[in-house]
């Protein structure tokens, strides 16, 4: 039985595929697939990058087992919490450092554990975002498979300083792989004494549970992913009342992504300012960032912001690969298109709000200049049509509106008005959706309508074919 | 005749999460995921059975089965091949991995091929029939 499915999380090894929890990565294509099934098993990834504090014990093909995590360093941060700071001076440490959210809304996590620990009720949820589906984003995974531990250490010092006593980890259905790692990691953190009652000594108390989503892109949305655990269908609630009030369970919950409750760790153990030795004043800290697609080495990079485009696909991913650069899926499905003129953007939120690309999951998707750009965007509203989950019209109708232009578009029988037709349809998506999957789902069109009108045009010039 | 879920089935937890006992609705996704790594598929009398469990209303149970894409209520193949489309993979020839398989027997009765294109298509469908073949 074969099945279309969304991206996997494997793009660096693309084309990629599952025979049942089974990850194949560079599946040969021009064959039947009982062979594809045969073989091909995902590899390692490849880690990179000019800072390597998040990803330092990533790529090594390994995963470390509590006591090499331990021997590394590895829970210190949660001692020296819990040793000699106060729930407030965690937070203050992390206001200081000036982490933001890295799940998309790049929101400063600082605060939101603030108002969660300030919200009034002793139950309190942490729940960690590892439904990671966000075409073109593998971070999360590897971050996951590789440095387990780490997860579960900034999920215990949100517990700390909120006044949690439980972590959800919800993990996408289909990273079979990091579930088993996640699940030994707890199983190890448990019996280690760094989940449970009274840990090192103290009144803290704290339990993970780990949870498998089942398929849904949409159960990455933090309220969706609340119904999600619930046990109901993953729709979107409507904010406010906001998590940190009334979240799982209708309980303060803090949700945060997985990367960046893992820079909490790195934030506690090596103290705020010497975060903010790397980046920028408005971006502290190092960032991820995945790339695939037609560059020469596809992988994971860890770079500090600041830093261009150019640097991360040039000097580190070895650069275009089969053609001359065409464009850059920037931030994911829900990112936008970037060209040559962005490449010497610099990485760091404040830059790319001014060169209208959202930093979203740090996607950097490259298409070489013999790409169809056509059934790349036919592709991107396919995906939204299939996840959009359909409790609001603008979006429920609107992904299928402009995966059906877009299907046209790319089957070269474009229709005078199509662009605008792309547009308007794009526009009241983003304006009256309910949630952020309806108000994205059409950034990546409206960001290649902008850059090449000639795309829509009616009986325009097909572009090259898809070479395999 | 499909196994039943026993009770065992939902309060049992995870070997590796002892800490763990989900009762009620919020114990449903768990319980389905793992009936279904159980039989492949969630059978009416196991769904039936985890509502009763956990004291959901089936309605319910059948709402977040149809919701999720990766629960299935009717039987699926003992092997489930899932290709992924999206645009970094297909641009490497996902579509194309794709195309082999599903429709070929589907292009075979609806396109004119030429013959040996029939041949190549007609060996792919038996291939993909064989490979179909269900646990009823
Ligand atoms: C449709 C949709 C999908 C999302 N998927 C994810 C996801 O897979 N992982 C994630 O961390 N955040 C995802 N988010 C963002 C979350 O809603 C939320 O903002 C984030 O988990 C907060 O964590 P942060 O503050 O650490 O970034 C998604 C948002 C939307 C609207
Ligand atoms: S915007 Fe789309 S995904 Fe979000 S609630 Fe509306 S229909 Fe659902
Ligand atoms: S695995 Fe195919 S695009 Fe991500």
């Amino acid at each position: 039985m074969v099945e279309r499915s969304p991206c996997l999380g494997l793009c660096d090894q693309a084309p990629a595929a599952m025979v049942n929890d089974q990850a194949l990565g560079s599946i040969p294509v021009g064959v039947p697939a009982a062979v594809i099934a045969s073989k091909s098993l995902a590899k390692p990834a490849v880690v990179g990058g000019s800072l390597r504090h998040l990803t330092r014990r990533c790529g090594t093909g390994t995963t470390p087992v509590l006591a090499t995590y331990v021997a590394d360093g590895g829970y210190s941060a949660l001692t020296k919490a819990i040793q000699q700071l106060t729930p407030a001076g965690v937070i203050a440490e992390l206001k200081a450092s000036g982490l933001v959210g890295r799940g998309g809304a790049a929101f400063p996590t600082g605060v939101k554990w603030e108002s969660a620990a300030n919200a009034s009720g002793a139950e309190k949820y942490i729940v960690c975002n590892a439904d990671e589906s966000e075409p073109g984003t593998f971070k999360d995974r590897i971050l996951m498979e590789d440095d387990p531990h780490a997860v579960l250490e900034g999920m215990l010092l949100a517990g700390y300083a909120c006044g949690a006593q439980r972590g959800y980890l919800y993990v996408r259905a289909e990273y079979p792989h990091a579930q088993q790692r996640l699940a030994a990691a707890i199983a190890e953190a448990y019996a280690g004494g760094y989940l449970g009652s009274n840990l090192l000594g103290s009144k803290f108390c704290f339990e993970i549970e780990l949870r498998s989503g089942a398929g849904a892109y949409i159960c990455g949305e933090e309220t969706a992913l609340f119904e999600s655990i619930e046990g109901k269908r993953g729709f979107p609630r409507v904010k406010p009342p906001f998590p940190t009030t009334a979240g799982l369970f209708g309980k303060p919950t803090v949700v945060n992504n997985v990367e960046t409750l893992c820079n909490v760790p790195l934030i506690i153990s090596a103290g705020a300012a010497a975060y903010r030795q790397h980046g920028t004043e408005k971006s502290p800290g190092s960032k991820l960032f995945c790339l695939s697609g037609d560059v020469a080495r596809p992988g994971l990079y860890e770079v500090p912001f600041g830093v261009t485009l150019r640097t991360i696909l040039d000097e580190m991913a070895g650069g275009v690969s089969g053609g001359t650069l065409q464009a850059v899926l920037f931030g994911g499905a829900a990112g936008a298109f970037a060209t040559a003129a962005h490449l010497d953007v610099r990485m760091t939120f404040e830059d790319l709000r001014k060169a209208d690309l959202p930093l979203g999951s740090g996607v950097v998707m490259v298409f070489n200049h013999t790409r169809n750009l056509r059934t790349v965007l036919e592709g991107l509203a396919h995906f939204f049509a299939e996840e959009s989950c359909g409790k609001c019209y603008p979006c429920q109708l609107g992904t299928v509106r402009q995966h059906e232009i877009l299907t046209r578009v790319a089957a070269g029988h474009a229709r005078a008005g199509d662009s605008q037709l792309l547009s308007d349809v794009g526009w009241t998506m983003l304006d009256a959706s309910l949630c952020g999957l309806g108000q994205t789902a059409a950034t990546a069109t409206l960001s290649a309508i902008k850059l090449w009108p000639e795309l829509f045009a009616a009986n325009g010039k097909a572009q090259p074919a898809h070479t395999p | 005749m499909p196994p039943t879920a026993s009770n065992s089935l939902i309060h049992s937890t995870e070997a590796a999460q002892p800490h763990i006992n989900n009762p009620g609705h919020s114990g449903l996704l768990p319980a389905l995921l793992k009936a279904q790594k159980q039989n492949g598929y969630i059978s009416k009398p196991v769904a039936a059975e985890i509502a009763r469990a956990l004291q959901v209303p089936l309605a319910d149970v059948y709402g977040v089965i149809e919701f999720y894409a990766l629960l299935y209520s009717k039987p699926t193949a003992v092997r489930v091949i899932r290709i992924c489309g999206d645009p970094a993979c297909s641009i490497a020839g996902s579509h194309t991995a794709l195309k082999l398989c599903v429709p070929a027997w589907v292009l075979a009765l609806t396109k004119p091929l030429p013959m040996a294109g029939l041949w190549w298509s007609a060996r792919h469908a038996w291939v993909c029939v064989t490979r179909h073949q269900r646990r009823w």
